[in-house]
């Protein structure tokens, strides 16, 4: 709010620079908006549009022959809704726990205390060296994770480039000043993650948020190895295995195939139930979005310092 | 500097110590029950254990206890069957009183989750698969999967009885130690090739020409496609003479100028067994020339290099094809205007025999039992009750009386509609079928598209189109062994990427002596010269010991 | 303890004997014990298993059963034929690719920052990053659409302005192009998050004295705002500079065509290709080895030379 009453008082005392900035800006973002939304009309207009208009990229400015074939197609397996209010969970869950762990993480590592070096070198060294998919698959059936919903929460639980991303941001936004002001103070560490640090981060933590439930909800990859039962499956692992039924390249195995006039017809409308299940998968996250978006508009860190 | 050495000092403790606890976990699969045991050269003998009282040399059931099997089965990716109530296994439980245990896997995730079961150590007691089943490397080298040739002989008569029809089928199972480790499968349809070609006879006719035999015919034909409005529409510009995608343009024509290129392997086998690279033909060359040409003229799909079989599919439905490949031409799905094609043999270019890539029927590998199965005999009597008729259409169809029935002829015949239903009831293609030819068309009624293709092939033979030495003698009947194959592969890939591309290059752009000067060199730097070696060598084992 | 605050927040500490310092900052360890588990036990332990690009993998022996061949995998790598092709590919892929496809976001988080009309900048704010969600998949498909040389948009375009139609998905040569502007369009919206969370945490007196101080929008946007992204950019660089070998394997998969072969096969799709059906495990894992070896010099000798010039770097 302060910042629009000091730019309403800036825009009295506009330079002539300053205008031919904001007119180009603009123009610019009207453009932009332009390239950005319209290959995003597509997809919605295509999925409520008819197959082979798709294919021939008939598909412009509005539907053609409009049909709900994709919708319909997706929408009949039950298994989708479960893989939903599946995904909702893990994500929430997973999401917190995650931002927890590497919000922690971050602080101690933003402190000099002995052994730095190594936790850092191992931090990193895991974004390039690891054992592999059998290795892992192994250990985590062993542990018992083998087709639990506990393997959803705890792999990838820290990503080493959120991890770098948190560190860095409380490193510039929090002073080093205000530590040493809480410490005299008598603040020990817990007490300044807590009550100073966190609430000051409140940003990084809607970053951190949005990077960590994007990525658990678009995890197809977890639930395809590590799980069997359907039931527990995340939302893209079913999607995939629904897309895998309807988009089959049905030229394979040919001389298998007496039903070639369905399998075919499946393909014609695969096109289309791919743009579908983008509108099914993302909309979600649109709305985590949403809901995060005031934490980047706002300042959080007015006065702060002064004080 | 300091923090760099003391984060390398922690890690290389830290490394260390992990090193050498995980190895005695025993998580790392090599202890996976008896399969440590079978580490290299043959793997355990046939049967495991003697088989208990409960188990019936013959007749039903096959146990007087019910017995659990668990297995892993292959499973179609656009197949929705509903596998966890299916009619068919309820159905054979009761008879066999044997419980299976399905783990379906589909056909994107099979590798994957194959490699994932046979490294974790536990295997399930059958692998029921359509994709290609390694049995050189897992059964004669690693013993995972065991030997079945005393098994058939013993316990599975229908099996013994229907491959002994034509022994020839099943010659491409025998591995390389002289033993057979997979059961095979196979729909005999008598047909020896992929996609035909088809010309549109109403456009001839519209434009009173004159069915193309040679080649040179058939570019005027095409070139009258394009000029004139052949599908009477009023509009002599919207017709695509040739419609295809590139796959089946490049293998076309090359079969035009009798290079019968398979696009798998890149070689074939002449007619005095000997093995060539496609590529060096100077066919190829002459090929690609007038690949080239009719590109240029616009007579073929102007997107060819990159359009989706069903981009192509809806243009031929829309009437704006006059020459296309295709598998048949009924249950298709170009219904439309499927009336309006007539088969055609691939014309002859000036002084060659059209020759096209040719299959084989023959037994494909489908079935392995595991070392870990405690008792293959039960096994084995389930699998084969599976291949008598009635239980054979039952699992390839579904309930008698609901999707087939018994005609006045005594043959099993499709009800209407009847193959779209089946995917209720049963598991359908997923499974074992051995239908060999003899059997086959004498127990079931053939279906009218099933016919037409083959009407197809037996014009496609009398023209002398198909190879002698059918490619497929690499893909289905000879041994290659481990380290052949693993050299086959790298250099194949190599291939692949050398020759798409040429052909690309020289659809867009054409040929010159220097282009394919060049194209030949870097074939040889490829080490193609080799290829075609080891694939030589393997042709002549075979055939040596046939 | 309170008048050795000061000390503690410095990197002066050598002065203070390690056992006091260990009581010290004990909080801190309990704070990093999580991840340190989370990191042991999800990745160190399975972390034997990258000798399987040592070894001839057989699966019935496992990983610690199979037979050792040492740099085998590698050097059959090295010397294939298409081995010059993939590295060149490679690495020119991603080097444009971080060429272009760095700065932008930081460009769109500046501009952005500076829209005046509250809601029009929350809608751009929204709309820009949803393209990070449309699937590599159905991203491919539309390209081939919308650049069909025929019915393509692109195509209808250039021929309106006077053009002739590019058959943009099968000349080598746009390969990349494609790529990388399709990839710009994807994720930089995405990528403006961090830089858009970093300049709302400037302190608005900064503008205000900076208004007072006479300067325009350009200045303050290159005194105020630059300098507030600059540690998260400089981040983000090195972070991407571990990529150099790597390379979006399905997008290039999809966008691959048998005619624009001499720019698209990079190491991934090679690896996919090899390693279809055959279970060739150790040599892909060599391989994949190698372009993670490639990566971390890379970001480490970016690290440290980010380090002696700016004194800013990962760690």
């Amino acid at each position: 709010m302060k910042e629009e009453a000091v730019n309403r008082k800036n825009r009295v005392k506009d330079t002539t620079a300053d205008r031919i900035f904001y007119a180009v800006n603009g123009v610019f973002w009207v453009i932009m908006l332009f390239i950005v939304l319209y290959p995003l009309y597509v997809v919605i207009i295509s999925s409520f549009s008819d197959p082979s208009a798709v294919t021939r990229g008939d598909v412009i400015w509005h539907p053609v022959d409009a049909s709900l074939v994709g919708y319909k197609a997706i929408i009949k397996y039950s298994s989708l809704w479960r893989g939903y209010a599946n995904s909702i969970v893990y994500t929430v869950g997973g999401t917190m726990l995650s931002v927890a762990v590497t919000m922690a993480m971050a602080y101690g590592l933003t402190r000099n205390f002995v052994g730095k070096g190594v936790v850092n070198f191992i931090v990193v060294f895991t974004m390039f060296f690891s054992g592999g998919l059998i290795p892992t698959f192994l250990w985590m059936r062993d542990m018992g994770l083998y087709d639990s919903p506990a393997i959803m929460f705890v792999m990838g639980m820290v990503s080493v480039w959120n991890l770098m991303v948190a560190r860095t941001y409380i490193q510039t936004s929090i002073p080093n000043e205000l530590y040493e002001a809480a410490s005299i103070d008598g603040a020990n560490h817990f007490q300044y993650f807590f009550k100073i640090v966190l609430p000051l981060s409140a940003t990084i933590v809607a970053v951190l948020s949005v990077y960590y439930g994007v990525g658990k909800w678009n995890d197809y990859y977890t639930g395809l190895v590590y799980m069997k039962t359907k039931a527990i499956m995340p939302l893209q692992t079913i999607l995939r295995q629904i897309l895998a039924t309807l988009t089959n390249n049905a030229s394979d195995f040919a001389e298998m195939y007496d039903d070639m006039a369905v399998l075919e017809e499946r393909t014609r409308i695969a096109n289309v139930v791919k743009y579908c299940s983008i509108i099914v998968s993302t909309v979600p996250m649109v709305i985590l979005y949403l809901l995060m978006q005031k934490y980047f508009v706002k300042g959080v860190m007015i006065g702060s310092v002064k004080g | 500097m300091k923090k760099t050495i003391s984060g390398l000092a922690a890690l290389a403790i830290i490394l260390g110590s992990l090193a050498g606890c995980s190895g005695s976990s025993g998580s790392s699969g090599s202890t996976g029950s008896s399969a440590a045991s079978g580490s290299s050269g043959a793997g355990s003998s046939s049967a495991a254990t003697e088989p208990s009282s409960n188990f019936n040399k013959e007749g039903m059931p096959i146990v007087n206890e019910k017995v659990e099997l668990s297995v892993f089965q292959y499973c179609r990716d656009a197949d929705e069957i509903p596998w966890d109530n299916l009619w068919y296994y309820q159905n054979l439980e009761e008879q066999t009183n044997v419980h299976v245990n399905l783990d379906v896997v589909i056909d994107s995730d099979w590798d994957t989750k194959l490699n994932l079961m046979l490294a974790s150590g536990e295997y399930n007691d059958i692998v029921m698969s359509h994709k290609t089943v390694n049995y050189e490397e897992h059964g004669v080298n690693q013993g995972i999967y065991i030997p079945l040739d005393d098994l058939i002989d013993q316990y599975m008569p229908t099996y013994k009885e229907r491959v002994a029809q034509d022994p020839s089928l099943v010659r491409g199972l025998v591995a390389s130690d002289g033993k057979t480790y997979t059961l095979g499968g196979i729909t005999a349809q008598d047909i020896h090739c992929g996609n035909m070609l088809f010309i549109n006879k109403t456009w001839l006719k519209n434009l009173n020409l004159e069915k193309p035999k040679t080649l040179d015919e058939l570019t005027e034909v095409l070139r009258a496609f394009k000029a004139q409005d052949a599908n009477g529409n009023g509009d002599p510009n919207d017709e695509i003479p040739y419609e295809t995608t590139f796959d089946d343009f490049y293998k076309m024509s090359l079969s035009f100028f009798g290079v019968p290129e398979n696009a798998e392997l890149w070689v074939s086998i002449d007619d005095d067994a000997k093995v060539r690279l496609n590529a060096s033909m100077d066919a190829y060359r002459e090929a690609m020339e007038w690949m080239h040409m009719i590109y240029s003229e616009g007579l073929v799909e102007q997107e060819v290099l990159t359009i989706e079989g069903n981009a192509s599919s809806d243009k031929i439905k829309s009437g704006l094809a006059g020459f296309i490949p295709r598998w048949r031409l009924l249950n298709h799905s170009i219904d439309e205007v499927k009336d309006d094609f007539e088969l055609i043999i691939p014309v002859n270019a000036e002084g060659h025999q059209a020759k096209m890539p040719t299959t084989m029927e023959v037994a494909a590998p489908i079935v392995t039992i595991t070392n870990q199965c405690k008792n293959p005999e039960i096994a084995a009597r389930w699998l084969d009750k599976q291949l008598e008729t009635q239980t054979a259409f039952e699992m390839y169809y579904g309930p008698e009386g609901t999707t087939w029935f018994y005609n006045d002829n005594g043959k099993v015949e499709l009800k209407d509609g009847g193959d779209r239903e089946s995917i209720k009831y049963c598991p359908g293609v997923n499974c074992q079928f051995y239908a060999n030819a003899e059997w086959y068309f004498n127990v079931f009624e053939i279906p009218d598209f099933r016919l037409e293709k083959a009407a197809y092939d037996d014009e496609y033979e009398a023209a002398g189109v198909y190879e002698k030495y059918p490619y497929q003698y690499f893909t289905k009947l000879v041994t290659v062994t481990t380290d052949e194959n693993s050299q086959l592969t790298l250099i194949k890939t190599d291939l692949t990427s050398l020759i798409k591309e040429n052909i690309s290059n020289a659809i867009l752009n054409g040929v010159t002596d220097s282009s394919w000067e060049t194209f030949q060199n870097n074939l040889k730097n490829a080490q193609s010269e080799k290829y075609v070696e080891l694939y030589q060598n393997i042709l002549d084992r075979y055939l040596a010991n046939s | 303890m309170k008048t050795n605050s000061a000390a503690r927040s410095t990197g002066s500490s050598h002065r203070i004997p390690i056992t006091t310092r260990l009581k010290r900052d004990w909080q801190v360890y309990v704070l990093l014990l999580p991840g340190i588990l989370y990191f042991i036990i999800f990745h160190y332990i399975p972390l034997y298993g990258i000798q399987i690009a040592f070894k001839d993998f057989k699966v019935s022996q496992g990983i610690m059963g199979s037979p050792w061949i040492g740099f085998e995998n590698f050097t059959t790598f090295f010397n294939s034929y298409l081995f010059g092709r993939l590295i060149s590919n490679t690495l020119l892929l991603n080097l444009f690719d971080l060429l272009w496809g760095f700065p932008i976001p930081i460009i769109l988080a500046l501009m952005l920052n500076r829209i005046r009309q509250e809601r029009f900048k929350k809608f751009t704010q929204t709309v820009i990053y949803i393209p990070h969600f449309i699937s590599t998949v159905v991203m491919a498909g539309m390209l081939y659409i919308f650049l069909s040389p025929s019915s393509g948009i692109i195509n209808r375009l250039i021929q309106f302005l006077g053009g002739d139609s590019i058959y943009f998905m099968a000349e080598a040569g746009w390969f990349r192009t494609v790529y990388i502007a399709s990839g710009i369009w994807q994720s930089a919206g995405w990528n403006t998050i961090l830089y858009i969370a970093a300049l709302t945490s400037v302190d608005t007196e900064l503008y205000e004295a900076a208004t007072l101080d006479g300067a325009n929008i350009l200045q303050k946007i290159r005194h105020i705002d630059l300098p507030s992204v600059l540690p998260i950019a400089v981040m983000m660089l090195i972070l991407n500079c571990g990529k150099i070998m790597g390379g979006d394997t399905q997008k290039a998969l999809l966008l691959q065509t048998s005619s624009n072969l001499t720019n698209s096969e990079i190491i991934g799709t090679y690896v996919y290709t090899v390693g279809l059906g055959q279970a060739k495990y150790s040599y892909t894992a060599a391989i994949g080895l190698f372009q993670n070896v490639i990566g971390f010099i890379m970001i480490m000798t970016v690290n440290s030379v980010s380090k002696k010039l700016s004194s800013v770097g990962l760690f």
